[in-house]
């Protein structure tokens, strides 16, 4: 998935300004995916928002200190999203392949009992005992069991998880933080905010993410 | 690197990604067998013995197919390749600095 372009990017502005941008449009990004990935056999939109995920992450650690303890959280999440989507795509990668390897077994199988069979007139089912792949399906058809199970489990974490962090106002939560700054920012003149919230008093020095 | 894009020269900003790009998709790739790999080995031991043969000759494909990606790795990750991508960079940073200054 290719990544969004974000707009009026200003090498001569502030890294602040740029970094809000980018994070805002990783964040929309991410969010777009949300309706369809929460569908159970959406396997591409949540391939799309693991991908969205890693990028919100990424950014977040390179410039997250500009904009205070949302950041933090969001970035922390975003890597429990991308590492939850990550394995739901592992068994829709994996499964695939085990259900091809046992048709493609069938088929070699197949074809060495028929070669048993010379020219007799009907297939004996005896002759199932010379198919040389007889006794590895059954842990590949496990597997299989597995895997389908297992991503069904997952796809309900990660279900379970989002609708948390959308309640947790986790993403908005960013948001604000990112459009304060762009605020702060377009009217340098203006008086100080009364109380501002921590997290946008000093963006600049707020300390940075542990990694 | 996509985040300070605006910053560097457009041209040789995108040889340089591309580069960068092709180092992760070569490590990527070989990176997934790896994962595979261990997975399928610690679903195996939780089977019966007899059990085991067909993840045993999964395991071996992917196997197969991790030589082949390190066969595929090894140039991108060439010591003289990446000391090239290196200066291409740092080339990249100077010009970035030369218009901000």
């Amino acid at each position: 998935m290719k990544a969004r372009k974000v707009k009026k990017l200003d090498p001569a502005a502030p890294l602040d300004v740029n970094a809000a941008r980018i994070v805002r449009s990783r964040v929309d990004e991410l969010r777009s995916f949300a309706p369809q990935a929460l569908e159970p056999d959406a396997t591409e939109a949540q391939h799309d928002m693991r991908i969205a995920a890693k990028r919100l992450r990424y950014v977040l650690e390179v410039t997250g200190f500009c904009f205070g303890k949302p950041s933090q959280a969001a970035r922390s999440r975003a890597r429990d999203l991308q590492g939850l989507l990550g394995e739901i795509h592992d068994c829709d990668v994996m499964l695939p392949r085990v259900q091809a390897e046992i048709e493609r077994l069938r088929g070699e199988d197949a074809r060495a009992v028929l070669l048993h069979a010379a020219d007799a007139e009907d297939l004996d089912p005896a002759l199932t005992t010379h198919a040389p792949n007889r006794s590895v399906y059954r842990g590949l058809e496990l597997l299989a069991v597995h895997l389908r199970a297992r991503r069904a489990l997952l796809f309900e974490r990660f279900r379970h998880f989002w609708q948390a962090e959308v309640s947790k106002g986790t993403w908005s939560r960013l948001e604000r933080a990112l459009d304060e700054q762009l605020e702060q920012r377009k009217e340098p003149n203006s008086p100080p905010q009364q109380e501002p919230e921590p997290a946008a008093r000093e963006p600049a020095r707020a300390p940075s993410p542990s990694t | 690197m996509e985040l300070f894009e605006p910053c560097f020269p457009r041209k040789r900003f995108r040889a340089a990604l591309k580069e960068v790009k092709a180092i992760a998709d070569a490590l990527g790739e070989r990176r997934d067998r790896d994962v595979s790999i261990v997975a399928l080995k610690k679903f195996s031991q939780g089977l019966e013995v007899s059990d085991r043969r067909g993840v045993e000759m999964l395991v071996e494909q992917l196997r197969g197919e991790q030589s082949l990606a390190n066969d595929r790795l090894a140039p991108v990750v060439d010591r003289r390749r990446l000391l090239d991508l290196r200066d291409r960079i740092e080339e990249l940073v100077a010009a970035a600095d030369r218009r901000a200054a």
